[in-house]
């Protein structure tokens, strides 16, 4: 465990003996995971089994209770670590998609560059233009978040997460909240983004998406990956009884 | 018209102008110190809570009136003496900014905490995400409440005839004894019916501006 973080510039994440408890329930037992620059994590498991907890965990949303977590060799977890300036490195998609509802599509994607990049207005609004065409959005710059459907929403925020040039980006369940037929419409801009070297690590139950664009899949159960592996290997042939019993449930 | 009405009148608005001056001064007082206030319950620093926790216990809990005797009989015996309207205006203040406090705070924390998560994975700074994405949504979810709050505290402002302010209600008390003294005759009914249709007037429009922001709030 003293060995120096991974110097190499090609981890980009990398969690070392993760431990989190909420009060005296501990929800991730030790997690180890590496993730390289370019490579698309997948991560499944039962409701309840810490996903969330550990994508929290990566971005220290959660502070974790013991362990390392690295960005790009850099320990998050060690003093003197200033965790906003981290942040802007790490994007974050949700399941709720968390738009700003105050602002307009344009602001939502703004808001972070200009306050904390210090971009000018006309840039960012031109940045923000780029990406909101990029996701299929060009023409609800100035809408407001309410009056669009959950795949257009969840789109935004994608987009407003990108606007942080992030180096990495975590999804957690992010089509979960939405009506199957805008489930692909989404999928496609994680697609682009995989295809385009984005260093992804998603938390999905789009088990098609996993098969096709996870260069790994890991199964998290009892907060431990309990199984990890390349995607088709592990959904087509699980080694561990609960990943064959949990995929025998999501896949039936 | 009988000759009473005039000098009654005349006195009536007098008293008017002093539970208007009492009204704006407890209201301005109680929304910017309540507000502060209100801040100051959201902050991280559990010592700070807590001592802000007390106060708006303390002053929220009180039946005003209570508020405004210990005030005005209570503390001249350790040597603070106040005048009435002052006693009043604080009586009021402790009352209004402990439950303006308490309605932004409610406010704010009823943002949902996605929220500030989404602020904070950009990178704001807890300052950051509270100036630009809690508080301007948490403003508009207290504006009906504080609405009605400013309502309230202009009905409460009757509270200081007790300790002997010459408010409205005060005015239309003793113009009545005075009437019943000199002819015999009360008035009562003109009069308080006077006052009654003041208020109204003055609470109106409050009331319909609370329902309309509730209502242009739940359509988003
Ligand atoms: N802030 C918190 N305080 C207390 N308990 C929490 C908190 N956040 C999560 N938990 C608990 O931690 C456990 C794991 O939650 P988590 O959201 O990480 O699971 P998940 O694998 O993402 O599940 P799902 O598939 O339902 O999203 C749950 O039992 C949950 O109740
Ligand atoms: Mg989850």
């Amino acid at each position: 465990m003293t060995e120096p973080p991974a110097a190499d510039q090609d981890t980009v994440i990398e969690l070392r003996g993760v431990r989190k408890s909420f009060g005296e329930l501990e929800i991730l037992k030790g997690v180890d995971l590496a993730v390289r620059r370019g490579e698309v994590v997948v991560i499944i498991g039962p409701s309840g089994g810490g996903k969330s907890t550990l994508l929290r965990c990566v971005n220290l949303l959660e502070p974790v209770t013991a362990g390392q977590v690295f960005l790009e060799g850099e320990d998050l977890t060690g003093p003197g670590v200033d965790l906003n300036l981290i942040r802007r490195r790490i994007g974050m998609v949700f399941q709720q998609f968390n738009l700003f509802p105050h602002l307009t599509v344009l602001d939502n994607l703004t808001l972070a560059p200009r306050r904390l990049l210090g971009l000018d207005r006309r840039e960012a609004e031109r940045q923000a233009n780029d990406l909101l065409s990029r996701v299929g959005l060009a023409d609800k710059v100035d809408a407001h978040p309410r009056r669009l459907s959950g795949g257009q929403q969840q789109r935004v925020a994608i987009a407003r997460a990108l606007m942080m040039s992030p180096h990495v980006m975590l999804f957690d369940e992010v089509t979960s909240a939405l009506d199957p037929e805008l489930v692909s419409e989404v999928l496609d801009v994680m697609r682009d983004l995989a295809r385009s070297g984005m260093t992804m690590l998603c938390v999905t139950h789009e088990m098609g998406f996993a098969r096709e664009l996870g260069d790994r899949l890991v199964f998290v159960d009892g907060g431990v990956i309990a199984e990890q592996g390349r995607p088709a290997d592990v959904l087509d042939d699980p080694r561990h009884p609960r990943t064959r019993q949990f995929l025998h449930k999501v896949l039936r | 018209m009988p000759s009473w009405v005039a000098p009654v009148a005349g006195y009536l608005a007098g008293g008017l102008l002093t539970t208007l001056a009492l009204a704006a001064v407890s209201i301005v007082v109680s929304v910017v110190l309540g507000t502060v206030l209100g801040a100051l319950l959201v902050l991280p620093s559990r010592a700070t809570r807590l001592a802000v926790r007390c106060y708006v216990e303390i002053w929220r809990g009180l039946p005003i009136i209570v508020t405004l005797f210990f005030i005005f009989f209570v503390l001249p015996v350790v040597g603070l003496r106040f005048d009435t309207f002052v006693a009043a205006a604080i009586g009021l203040c402790l009352w209004g900014s402990s439950n303006v406090a308490e309605v932004v705070r409610g406010a704010v924390q009823s943002v949902p905490h996605g929220q500030a998560d989404a602020a904070a994975a950009l990178g704001f700074p807890w300052h950051g995400r509270m100036r630009h994405v809690v508080f301007p949504q948490a403003v508009r979810r207290a504006l009906p409440p504080l609405v009605g709050l400013v309502v309230n505290l202009t009905q409460q402002t009757s509270l200081a005839a007790v300790i002997g302010v010459l408010d409205l209600l005060q005015a239309a008390q003793r113009s009545i004894e005075r009437l019943t003294l000199s002819s015999g005759v009360t008035h009562a009914v003109p009069i308080l019916g006077a006052v009654l249709v003041v208020y109204f007037v003055i609470c109106l429009p409050l009331t319909s501006l609370s329902r309309r922001l509730e209502r242009s709030l739940r359509q988003g």
